[in-house]
């Protein structure tokens, strides 16, 4: 009781000091926020720009090695019929067969050599709801700019999570990208995304992302996470990547990526990671 | 918009039948219980509260009786009264308008736990117009919902029409239709509480079962085996057919699990089939299904694999075996994912990953006719081949390590592998693969009282004699994983390290030289005599060249 007397007795000489020391304080505070979501900002595009690399010349592998792996045994049937394609004026199509399969892997390893380097990131406690707010102020002007309500409701008690602090918000901005896109489609029944982080079962900390979207087919529910599928109709051209990666990213880190069931119109994504 | 009276027709008629003394009243009531008919059926049809509400607010509002109906519930979560819907005339999307308890109007239904009535909505000061649908001229009708005795669970609004000596008996339809939106909300919500615990428990088997068949249960640190795991990586997000080939025991079953387990499809159906254990017809039953009457005993439809993986991944174990005739059938499926069952004339089709498994050489096959040249061409799309273990000796030490904990787990006793046995393990051939090797360490791990598996117990187990004689042409590889051991290994032979016991030294020893006892007492700086000493104090079993 006397103290607080005694603060107020002294705030009257203190006040303008005061107050222009906190407003410093404030703006250096604002400041230092700005930059360091600067640094978050260029750190999780280097990262995506990995991830996207990564996707698309695994892809390119997978969708080359195909014809390669059937030319591979059309060849070998066709020397163990007895035909050695070595001698001359034998049989040409076994020839060009076998040139075309020396490009054909020799591509591949060239696109092998081209893929990024695991950069073996050490993992730390991230906080998951921190990333969340990182991430919806990242996208703050295109969820403006689409006109839509964001619901986060965050879960106050939210175990840390074991990755790294970019990989998690490269994630978050995937799924947050997805529901966007979804709420620019055709269908749309609202223009609300929900994104509310929980503990679920066996300690899992669990991010699902609703959107108000027209929602995804119980066929197409398995393709959405493989690489180059798309099913957004409007919009500029979409890769395809941004769920193939989010699966990638929660594979590596032991998790689980689904979409849920729910009974109001749209898409539920959740993704559970283990806590640390 | 219109205000129809809600009696004129059926006033007349039952002017005419001349039976009713007050036939307004009777029309009336006759017409309140059949709306309460339709709104109990329209709430009994589905359990998903968002699609009935909707139905009986339609329902009530093209009645004319209670317009622009509104139903609202407690979010337990946040504790604000959320909207659930609305009528409206047009407008598709629902405003984001939530009241907390006491707020309002509809607030106030919820805090005072009972039924509201205003003549004229506009001259109550609590009315906040929130959503700006209601006439100001009209009254206005809230009722609580009630789950049980409990406190309200939300609020069921409407507007009637003008104030008539009918509005208390429409507060009270209205009651009643509130009772019976409760009833349907208790119901669907022990259902969905049922389902969700369901589903949790589901959701953690499935990330256990997801666990035990990750990348970490494959062994495997050789060249050989990093290439199938690279392969695994970048095959299991694509849907692609794919074929794993190998010997027997090699760990085909292992991959097509990991495939399925880290494929988009992780939450599908999975199942497998072992196509050499069934004959031609009953295969086809089993994989297509058949109709009810197809065949003696086919007393009713059964869905076969495919249909049950539907959406899934189905693993064709043994594919090398089947006839010729079924494979035209299996190719059809893989071209168009299309069926027939069994007797039936249907056409199924299917959205099934095949992964397919043999250990048979399918280019022999082929060329001896036996199998379909374009189903080998089909499957071999994605073909990865498992190396045997003899080609992969590096990764012995760290199999059997493996095997030994999982063993360890199963018999619930602690086991220690000996180094002495790990050499054992490493001379031998191992036809039988990972399979055998598994099997010789469960047999050795039985033969063993106390639980540690040292080079006698395992040899004791069965491990063929011929292989344990003779001099090992090369210098023994390095065997010894243990951390203290790690870096005397590769400079030191093992009967030179420290750390083990007398017992396993000689017996390193032993084996260094082909054991030839006087060499071995050489290697350990002992007499002859010495040797056969401690050979015989420490049962140290001899082999004879």
């Amino acid at each position: 009781m006397t103290e607080q007397l005694a603060n107020r007795a002294h705030a009257p000489f203190y006040t303008v000091e005061c107050a222009a020391r906190c407003q410093l304080v404030e703006f250096q505070k604002q400041e230092y926020e700005k930059a360091r979501l600067n640094a978050v900002r260029a750190r999780m595009a280097e990262t995506e720009m990995e991830y996207r690399t990564r996707e698309v010349i695994d892809g390119a592998l997978y969708l080359l090695q195909k014809p390669l792996n059937v030319m591979t045994a059309l060849s070998n049937n066709l020397q163990r019929t007895g035909c050695s394609t070595k001698a001359p004026g034998c049989m040409p199509m076994g020839c060009a067969l076998d040139e075309a399969l020396d490009s054909g892997q020799e591509a591949a390893r060239t696109l092998r050599l081209s893929l990024p380097n695991d950069k073996n990131v050490p993992h730390t406690p991230v906080n998951m709801n921190e990333a969340i707010r990182d991430c919806l102020i990242i996208s703050a002007d295109r969820i403006d700019a689409s006109g839509i309500e964001v619901d986060w409701r965050a879960s106050p008690e939210l175990p840390m999570i074991y990755s790294d602090e970019v990989i998690i918000r490269v994630l978050l901005r995937m799924l947050l990208d997805n529901a966007i896109n979804a709420i620019g489609e055709n269908g749309a029944t609202a223009r609300s995304v929900s994104v509310i982080s929980r503990v679920g079962a066996d300690r899992m900390v669990e991010v699902s992302i609703q959107d108000s979207g027209p929602g995804i087919d119980r066929a197409a529910r398995t393709k959405v996470f493989e690489p180059f599928y798309t099913a957004w109709q409007s919009g500029p051209h979409h890769a395809g990547l941004g769920l193939a990666i989010a699966r990638q990213i929660v594979a590596d880190l032991h998790g689980d990526i689904e979409i849920r069931e729910s009974n109001v119109r749209g898409s539920t994504l959740c993704v559970s990671l283990p806590a640390c | 918009m219109s205000i129809q009276c809600p009696t004129t027709s059926d006033e007349v008629i039952n002017h005419e039948d001349g039976l009713c003394p007050k036939p307004v009243f009777c029309a009336f009531y006759r017409r309140e219980l059949e709306t309460l008919y339709k709104v109990s059926q329209l709430l009994g049809r589905s359990l998903n509260l968002h699609d009935t509400a909707r139905e009986v607010l339609r329902l009530l509002h093209e009645e004319g009786r209670l317009h622009y109906g509104m139903i609202c519930l407690l979010d337990k979560e946040s504790g604000l009264l959320r909207i659930i819907d609305i009528h409206q005339d047009e407008a598709t999307f629902t405003k984001n308008v939530s009241y907390l308890p006491g707020e309002g109007i509809v607030g106030s239904i919820l805090s005072e736990k009972k039924l509201i009535v205003v003549p004229r909505i506009a001259e109550e000061p609590r009315f906040l117009d929130r959503l700006g649908v209601y006439d100001p001229r009209r009254p206005f009708i809230g009722a609580p919902i009630f789950l049980g005795s409990n406190d309200p669970v939300g609020v069921f609004a409407a507007q009637p029409n003008y104030a008539d000596k009918f509005l208390e008996d429409n507060a009270k339809l209205m009651q009643m239709i509130a009772s019976l939106i409760g009833q349907a909300i208790l119901l669907s919500s022990s259902v969905q509480e049922e389902q969700e615990k369901l589903r949790e428990e589901r959701d953690s088997l499935r990330r256990r079962v997801k666990r035990q068949h990750g990348f970490e249960n494959i062994i495997g640190e050789t060249e050989a085996m990093r290439l199938v795991f690279d392969q695994v990586r970048m095959v299991a997000k694509w849907n692609t057919t794919v074929l794993i080939r190998g010997e027997s025991g090699t760990g085909k079953e292992l991959i097509a699990n990991a495939i399925h387990y880290n494929s988009p499809r992780a939450n599908e159906p999975y199942l497998k089939l072992n196509c050499a254990a069934l004959p031609d017809n009953l295969l086809e039953s089993e994989l297509f299904g058949h109709e009810k009457g197809a065949f003696t005993g086919a007393t009713s439809m059964r869905k076969g694999r495919f249909e049950q993986a539907d959406g899934g991944t189905l693993f064709l174990d043994e594919i090398g075996e089947i006839t010729p005739a079924f494979q035209s059938k299996l190719l059809r499926v893989l071209q168009e994912g299309e069926f027939e069952r069994v007797g039936g004339n249907k056409t199924h089709k299917v959205d099934v990953r095949i992964i397919a498994a043999t250990n048979k050489d399918l280019e022999a096959a082929v060329e001896a006719g036996d199998f379909r040249e374009d189903l080998y061409y089909r499957l071999n799309v994605m073909a990865i081949q498992m190396p045997s273990l003899k080609d992969r000796m590096d990764d012995i030490p760290e199999l059997a390590r493996f095997l030994i904990g999982k063993i360890s787990q199963q018999q619930g006793r602690p086991l220690s592998l000996k180094d002495s046995a790990v050499r054992l393990l490493m001379r031998h051939s191992w036809p039988g693969n990972v399979r055998e090797l598994e099997n010789c360490l469960e047999r050795a791990s039985v033969m063993s009282p106390n639980g540690i598996i040292d080079r006698d117990v395992v040899s004791l187990s069965g491990l063929p004699e011929k292989t344990l004689v003779g001099v090992p042409a090369q210098p023994l590889p390095p065997v010894l994983k243990t951390p203290a051991a790690e870096e005397t290994t590769s400079a030191e032979k093992a009967w030179q390290n420290e750390e083990l016991d007398e017992r396993e030294r000689v017996i390193a020893a032993l084996e260094e030289v082909g054991w030839v006892q006087a060499k071995a007492a050489r290697l350990l700086d002992m007499t002859p005599r010495q040797i056969a000493y401690r050979i015989k104090i420490l049962g140290i079993s001899v082999r004879r060249i």
